[in-house]
């Protein structure tokens, strides 16, 4: 398909938004191109595992959880435990310099997420990971594997 | 080669770009929180699969109180959930430190400090009672987790934690075998490392022979 990338520009195109986001003048960028780096194998051929270990960074980092998905676990724990019924937030106690802390997990996440991926983008993503990982632990006499991201198994 | 559609790759850098411009230390703490709530609510879906009878009388009416930082069990003031199946009774507790191995193999009746406690973030107990650390012998269950980028460190930390949680030894029969069937280690506690990035899995396989259970979970 004519929108689909190479592994190979997979990783130039990540290496290019990043160097362009870092010369924007946002330092913390710096730690995003790090962690990407962090993420590849040395195998220098391996360039579907490259791309999916960045890709599988770019996901992590850009997975928030929201207030929505708050709602969520709330709702998967009063499904499975009784007593949970109507709990809407989990609240945590700590030390703090001076008293206890008490801090409120829904006040503390966001309503909404910007650029969200979606379950189908997410779901591609995820294909095309798990598959390059596949195909990195096989050995040289072995079946080879689908040559494009699937749905995770 | 493999491919991939570039509107796909592109949102999903725009996604991790916005997290970084927008990070901050209350939100990261927020998030990791938030992935440790999941966590909870995946181990307790598998309990029920091997219907275990879940409970919690929360001390409020509308949250749920957990321990924020590494503590004791504070019964009084957090809650747990119980965990019940015939004549086994447990607790899951949140960020409740244990006294390690190497404090049981030389402690020689002084008090734990420091490096003889470890924090367990989502730990399964023999029911708590009282302000007192508990020991190896009290702990069924444990998992760290990590939201966020993967990074090797946290495989060396939970080798640690590994370490500290039991010897190293034949499988025998696991003290939480709706989690696993046998474990190498003595005791046979279980130790998972619960990641939201999937370049964790590449981590899966040769740590299970130490008793390490590496698991990929979305974050949202």
């Amino acid at each position: 398909m004519a929108d689909e990338i190479e592994s190979i520009e997979v990783l130039e195109l990540i290496e290019h938004e990043l160097a362009q986001a870092r010369e924007s003048g946002l330092d913390p960028q710096h730690e995003l191109f790090v962690a990407v780096r962090s993420a590849m194998t040395d195998d220098a051929e391996d360039f579907d595992g490259k791309a999916a270990a960045a890709l599988a960074t770019l996901l992590a980092y850009g997975s928030i959880s929201s207030q929505e998905d708050l709602d969520r676990t709330l709702g998967d724990l009063a499904q499975r435990v009784e007593g949970l019924q109507g709990i809407r937030d989990v609240h945590y106690l700590g030390t703090g310099t001076l008293e206890y802390r008490e801090i409120s997990l829904r006040e503390h996440l966001p309503r909404e997420v910007e650029h969200q991926l979606t379950y189908e983008e997410r779901e591609e993503l995820e294909g095309f990971i798990a598959t390059a990982f596949r195909q990195r632990t096989r050995g040289p006499d072995d079946e080879p594997g689908p040559q494009h991201g699937g749905p995770s198994p | 080669m493999m491919t991939i559609r570039k509107a796909t790759v592109l949102k999903a850098l725009q996604a991790a770009i916005d997290r970084v411009k927008n990070a901050s230390a209350s939100s990261c703490y927020a998030q990791g929180k938030a992935f440790e709530l999941k966590v909870l609510a995946r181990l307790l879906s598998d309990l029920r699969l091997h219907r275990y009878t879940l409970t919690c009388t929360p001390k409020a009416k509308n949250h749920l109180t957990f321990g924020g930082a590494p503590c004791r069990p504070n019964g009084a003031g957090h809650d747990c959930i119980h965990v019940r199946k015939g004549t086994e009774n447990y607790e899951f507790w949140v960020s409740v430190q244990f006294t390690t191995l190497s404090y049981g193999l030389g402690a020689k009746g002084l008090s734990p400090t420091h490096s003889d406690l470890h924090e367990i973030d989502v730990g399964l107990f023999e029911p708590l009672t009282g302000p007192a650390y508990p020991s190896l012998k009290q702990v069924a269950f444990a998992a760290s987790c990590k939201a966020g980028a993967w990074s090797k460190m946290f495989a060396r930390e939970a080798l640690g934690l590994r370490r500290e949680l039991g010897l190293l030894a034949e499988p025998v029969t696991s003290r939480a075998t709706w989690f696993v069937d046998a474990v190498p280690a003595s005791p046979a506690i279980p130790l998972a490392l619960f990641s939201g990035d999937p370049n964790c899995t590449t981590y899966r396989g040769s740590l299970e022979k130490l008793g390490l259970y590496v698991h990929y979970l979305k974050a949202n």
